[in-house]
């Protein structure tokens, strides 16, 4: 204690600019969980700062105005399950935040002329199924039903999971089950199998045709490196499924660009007296006596503070910015073996007209595109991208943003919004050689599925995995900071001895996609990484999570 | 078809001692080491304690676990490895410090020599090549490499070690300092050699090339003959390091890498070593939870006097009726003229002087049997020789 009055009576007059020298608080990065960790801790009375290295807040949920010709994210490019909690009790929508379109459908061509559509109209979507095959049609929606029980059971999961410690402890991990006992024995059994089994086994189980196969299973592999045969990927969507339940918006598109998101945030922490300071990059965190006591910024500034909330990845936290002299050999060897290479790859197009794509309707435009006819086709690109290699085809995800929001383009301009899945990190030989050719892959697999697409196009950009890590400086770019796999999920995300949003060193705290639960524009971790902290500093703990 | 090797060596290495040590090795009492045989016995184990305490014995150390640490992070490295403080090992000097996992459980207890500024030598009970690879993560500059066995490695201990050396053409050998390393030559060979006092008393480490063992090896057997030196084996090394009352890994603790079960291992208060946990220094694995005291401390480690005549390993103690531990090692010590132990105990507060009783199993013509022998608890180290840290005048 007495050293942080030392600290901040020497260093508070001494401050080079608006900002004071010393903080009750420093949250590190201002993407939507630092941002909304930041807000909730203002809101108990503690005195924040934000910094972000970038000149701008939002992090990897933001868009930025490219070639000053259009607005695109390069990014999430989709709000999927922005909590509702979280957007009511920080006025969201008061500070900005609007959407152009809300519980976005789901449709997924094959490029043959084949497409099926899903989403929050069961009718409307047996309608569709059944286009494909009448059996599946009337499969769905049981399917649904069941999926909605397990999800249930889930959603309760979201919250702070108990210690490894504690596992064996009863009392703790009944009340995190809670949900998975409120199900039945039948359903309590089934609920194990499911999150133990692959997407493709479940799926093959209650329907015929691909295509709908492939695009139900898409939710279970997106963003991840793992193939819908392989193990685990059925926990995978049911956990996405389970952090859309806490919205009630499900997929939209905001109004005006993701930005409007993370400016929303911004004023809503701003209101509540958060300091944002941008174009700070945080060399190092300072330790005194094995204790985090601040950070230190580029140009040798330093700023105290008696705790630090890290919203950056948990490599880029714990290796680079705390670095393993302070941490035990064990940690660091789970950070070694934490899973943080991005899969997927950003491609932004600009269209002088409307892309056609084949049989879909003109309602459908706006909706979420899936490219993902077999999930055959999926587990093929995965097994290249597992060797490093670029896939011989392209799983995507496309959203054109400007059906609904005009103003992002100029007019009768559209952008095609694409995330490609299943590029490696680091593909062998370098992006260099392959970057062009994945491009041209990309484009191709476009314009199969529309083929009006090629004559239209303006211009374009694409972002590869690296390249995604080097601009928002997350360890290998992965969109959730830490792959979603079991290894690394609830009280080991992301490593044992690291959860509940502490870290091994006390003071030092994690509030970013890599704690538990998870990537997603969820908030989820920012909020209760921001009641952790709230905790500490009333029980006047300093954490240290061993 | 054709027979494939395995990929592990069957049967054991002899060492490069051996055709000189087999001479000597009257009583063919072998014993594992590693992957190596060593001695036992040579003759009488008798005659080689005897040697040990009044004279001079020389012991082959080949076979013990050796790292090398080289690089500009090598300190630092070592400094997150271990709890003693690294910095403040100079250059020539050693020192024993035990390293510890992230829960403060020992992992083994081990010798470091810094060599040189960026050079170190690190000698352990067992192998742990993957832990020390993972704790160099994060220092860009340090290189590891097991180099057991590379060297040849002479014990050398008594009060005549030192004139053994000094007849063998080691010059100026007298001036070495305990925990001090210096390069000698013997009959034209260069040897490290580090005045080390171990076993309680004045000895000495000689390390020497391959090439060069067997010269080495024959020149101090010949010089040191006049002295009274004799070939020790390791049962008359284990006696002496029981009177001395150090810990063997894997006899009186476990390491927290080889232990199966989580309360098997010891933090270092439990094997009496808190004194060589720096929490002033910077971080080292376990600090957290030496500060934090997450982890429990259960048992201690006693030295007992016991009647009877024969070793008791693994016999219960019991105080009056409740049982609070095992006897982990035991030996007949001829200084003491006693039988003489180090067991493990579940209270803490077990002070010198409280009467015990242990209970001893044996076979008794093939019939499973005990028997009840009292015992004392006594202050560690039993015996140590005033001559270990002596001075030793010129010639």
């Amino acid at each position: 204690m007495n050293i942080f009055n030392r600290l901040r009576d020497r260093s508070a007059p001494e401050a080079p600019n608006a900002f004071k020298g010393a903080y009750d608080v420093i949250v590190i990065g201002a993407g939507h969980n630092g941002l909304i960790c930041a807000a909730y801790l203002a809101d108990a009375g503690l005195d924040v700062l934000v910094v972000d290295q970038r000149d701008k807040p939002g992090g990897m949920a933001s868009s930025e105005l490219i070639d000053d010709r259009y607005t695109g994210a390069m990014g999430a490019h989709i709000v999927e399950g922005l909590s509702a909690k979280v957007a009511r009790d920080l006025k969201l929508h008061k500070f900005g935040l609007d959407y152009v379109k809300r519980q976005l459908d789901t449709v997924a061509i094959d490029g043959e002329g084949q497409a099926v559509r899903f989403g929050a109209d069961m009718r409307k979507s047996q309608d569709s199924i059944s286009a494909l095959s009448p059996q599946d049609a009337q499969a769905y929606p049981v399917f649904m039903d069941k999926m909605q029980r397990y999800t249930q059971a889930l959603t309760g999961m979201l919250s702070p999971p108990p210690l490894l410690e504690n596992i064996g402890r009863t009392d703790a991990m009944s009340t995190w089950l809670k949900g998975v006992r409120h199900l039945d024995q039948n359903e309590q059994q089934e609920f194990v199998r499911l999150c133990l089994s692959s997407v493709g086994d479940i799926l093959d189980e209650y329907f015929e045709s691909d295509l709908l196969k492939a695009a139900l299973a898409f939710d279970g592999i997106q963003g991840g490196r793992l193939g819908p045969r392989d193990m685990g990927t059925m926990a995978a969507l049911l956990w996405r499924w389970a952090q859309r339940e806490v919205s009630k918006d499900r997929l939209s598109i905001p109004k005006g660009g993701m930005d409007t998101l993370a400016m929303a945030l911004l004023k809503a922490a701003q209101d509540k007296g958060v300091a944002f300071r941008s174009n700070a990059d945080v060399k190092a965190l300072m330790m005194e006596e094995d204790q985090v006591t601040g950070i230190s910024l580029d140009g040798d500034e330093h700023v105290y503070a008696k705790r630090v909330v890290s919203s950056a990845d948990p490599k880029r936290t714990l290796m680079d910015l705390t670095g393993p002299r302070h941490l035990d050999t064990e940690s660091v060897r789970r950070l070694k073996h934490l899973k943080t290479e991005g899969t997927v790859s950003r491609m932004l197009l600009t269209l002088n007209g409307m892309p056609f794509f084949t049989g879909l309707s003109d309602d459908d435009w706006g909706e979420r595109i899936l490219i993902c006819p077999h999930m055959d086709y999926a587990q093929r690109s995965s097994r290249a991208m597992k060797y490093n290699e670029l896939p011989h085809e392209l799983t995507m995800e496309i959203v054109i943003p400007t059906v609904f929001d005009p103003t992002l383009a100029e007019f009768n301009r559209h952008i095609v919004s694409a995330n490609i899945q299943y590029t490696p990190c680091e593909p062998e030989g370098g992006w260099q050689q392959h970057k062009e050719h994945l491009a041209t892959k990309a484009l191709d697999t476009l314009s199969y599925c529309a083929p009006n697409l090629r004559g239209l196009v303006e211009g374009g950009d694409l972002w590869t995995p690296s390249e995604l890590a080097s601009h928002f400086g997350s360890t290998g770019g992965h969109w959730h900071h830490v792959d979603h796999t079991l290894d690394q999920a609830a009280m080991m995300r992301p490593i044992p001895g690291a959860a509940q949003y502490h870290t091994p060193v006390p003071g030092l705290y994690l509030c970013g996609a890599g704690t538990h639960p998870g990537g997603g524009v969820t908030g989820l971790p920012g909020y209760y990484a921001a009641q952790r902290v709230i905790f500490d500093t009333k029980t006047n703990e300093q954490g240290g999570g061993l | 078809m054709s027979m494939i090797a395995p990929p592990w060596k069957d049967g054991l290495s002899p060492t490069p001692l051996h055709p000189a040590v087999t001479e000597c090795a009257a009583a063919n009492d072998w014993v594992r080491w590693g992957d190596y045989s060593v001695a036992r016995t040579y003759s009488s184990w008798e005659d080689e304690y005897d040697a040990i305490r009044r004279h001079v014995g020389i012991a082959d150390l080949t076979p013990s676990v050796r790292y090398r640490m080289t690089g500009q992070d090598a300190e630092a490295y070592l400094n997150r490895l271990v709890t003693r403080d690294m910095r403040r090992l100079r250059s020539g000097a050693r020192c024993a410090t035990p390293l510890c996992n992230e829960h403060g459980h020992v992992i083994d207890i081990v010798h470091i020599e810094r060599v040189d500024e960026h050079i170190y030598d690190l000698a352990a009970s067992a192998k742990m090549l993957p832990w020390l690879l993972d704790s160099a993560i994060g220092f860009d500059d340090v290189a590891i490499e097991d180099v057991t066995g590379q060297d040849v490695i002479f014990g050398l201990y008594g009060v005549a070690s030192c004139a053994t050396l000094l007849m063998a053409g080691a010059e100026d050998v007298e001036k070495l300092n305990p925990h001090q390393i210096g390069l000698y030559k013997i009959r034209d060979a260069a040897v490290v050699i580090t005045r080390t006092g171990a076993l309680g008393e004045m000895a000495y480490e000689i390390r020497a090339i391959e090439a060069d063992a067997l010269n080495v090896w024959d020149r101090l057997l010949r010089v040191g003959k006049p002295l009274g030196l004799k070939p020790v084996g390791r049962r008359a090394l284990d006696m002496c390091r029981i009177e001395l009352g150090h810990l063997s890994y894997g006899q009186d603790y476990i390491g927290a890498l080889a232990a199966r079960y989580g309360n098997r291992p010891r933090t270092p208060a439990e094997l009496g070593l808190d004194s060589l946990v720096d929490m002033k220094k910077d971080y080292f694995t376990g600090k957290r939870a030496f500060r934090q005291k997450t982890t429990q401390h259960r048992t201690k480690v006693i030295a007992l006097h016991c009647d009877g005549l024969e070793p008791m390993d693994h016999a219960k103690i019991f105080q009056g009726d409740r049982l609070i531990g095992t006897v982990t090692s035991s030996c007949w010590s001829p200084k003491l003229k006693s039988i003489i132990s180090l067991a493990t105990v579940t209270d803490q507060t077990l002070a010198e002087g409280v009467p015990l009783t242990l209970d001893v199993p044996r076979v008794f013509e093939l019939e499973p049997d005990h028997m009840r022998i009292n015992a004392t608890v006594v202050a560690r180290p039993f015996y140590r020789s005033p001559a270990r840290n002596a001075k030793v005048r010129g010639s």
